[in-house]
């Protein structure tokens, strides 16, 4: 895994035009700047599928950035581990979908109660989650949480402020116990976005980018 | 505030759909007897809801099992009756 930090401060620098393009431009993908700055990660970049093997350590914790479609690798990794250890799933973007992990758990009893989720609807919310969380030995998943925090009735500089205490309190969690931070990105690319992905990244232990599977060839309809 | 979890109509659609690439390489014979496997499981849709359990397909195979326990009881009484009626 490479340094995250300054190849990132490079990226906004010498392309800042990417942060406007228009849904008119041939180029433009919704979250297209995240995807932008995913792409100069080549060397720490991994598939959705080796994604779910990522071990938290105590003393850090790891960011995940990576499309919508990562949060299925997310959920069967909380799924992995329940089977050892108990877990608090701090869901940021509603993106817990208890029947999958249940399904990843094979539906054990055992597994699923060692696994505990608090959501956040709102930034605000995301704050006083992760304020009101205590030290524990157990790692700790937080689930798309920049989400709450690209609402834009919110802001900049106030989103900002809360999650520059959300970090704050993340660090004060790796202290006893790792944990996973994941970040989709944003359907309107902003300039904010980017500003509050370099603070996660500046705190996190380690950067991760997960880049977007192909899509599967699909057979062609006969009829 | 949205759902924090799909109904048990959306998983079963969900369910139907990742079933659809199997339907597609039955014979049609089977795939009407699959269609109807699949209704009979809709018809408890409500209860599957209320069951909240953590595995819903399981609950939808249960739905499957009941309403063919459903017909084979329902044929065994037709049976005992014409067999009651032969002196």
């Amino acid at each position: 895994m490479g340094s995250p930090g300054p190849v990132l401060g490079g990226v906004i620098g010498e392309t800042p035009h990417r942060w406007h393009l228009h849904e008119t431009d041939p180029s433009y993908t919704p979250g297209g700047v995240f995807f932008l700055l995913m792409a100069c990660y080549a060397g720490s970049m991994l598939t959705s599928l080796q994604s779910q093997n990522i071990e938290p350590k105590t003393g850090r914790w790891i960011l995940l950035v990576g499309p919508r479609s990562l949060n299925a690798s997310v959920l069967t990794a909380i799924a992995r581990f329940g089977e050892r250890t108990p877990v608090r799933v701090l869901d940021g973007g509603n993106r817990f979908n208890a029947y999958k992990v249940a399904r990843a758990a094979r539906g054990r009893p055992e597994t699923l109660e060692r696994i505990t989720v608090s959501r956040a609807f709102t930034c605000y919310q995301a704050h006083s989650l992760l304020e009101s969380t205590p030290l524990s030995q157990f790692p700790f998943i937080v689930l798309d949480l920049l989400n709450t925090f690209y609402d834009e009735s919110v802001q900049a500089g106030e989103r900002k402020r809360l999650l520059k205490i959300c970090i704050s309190h993340l660090e004060r969690l790796e202290v006893t116990s790792g944990g996973v931070v994941s970040v989709h990105p944003p359907a309107v690319p902003s300039q904010t976005a980017v500003e509050m992905l370099e603070l996660l990244q500046a705190s996190a232990g380690e950067s991760i980018f997960v880049q977007p599977e192909p899509a599967q060839p699909q057979a062609m309809r006969l009829f | 505030m949205g759902r924090t979890l799909p109904s048990a109509t959306q998983v079963f659609l969900q369910e139907e759909a990742a079933f659809s690439r199997f339907r597609r390489a039955l014979r049609r014979s089977d795939q009407l007897a699959l269609d109807d496997l699949f209704s009979s499981a809709r018809q408890h849709l409500a209860a599957a809801q209320y069951a909240s359990h953590a595995l819903p397909f399981e609950v939808f195979l249960l739905s499957m099992l009941l309403e063919e326990h459903k017909e084979v009881m329902h044929l065994r009484q037709l049976v005992e009756e014409q067999l009651s009626r032969k002196p």
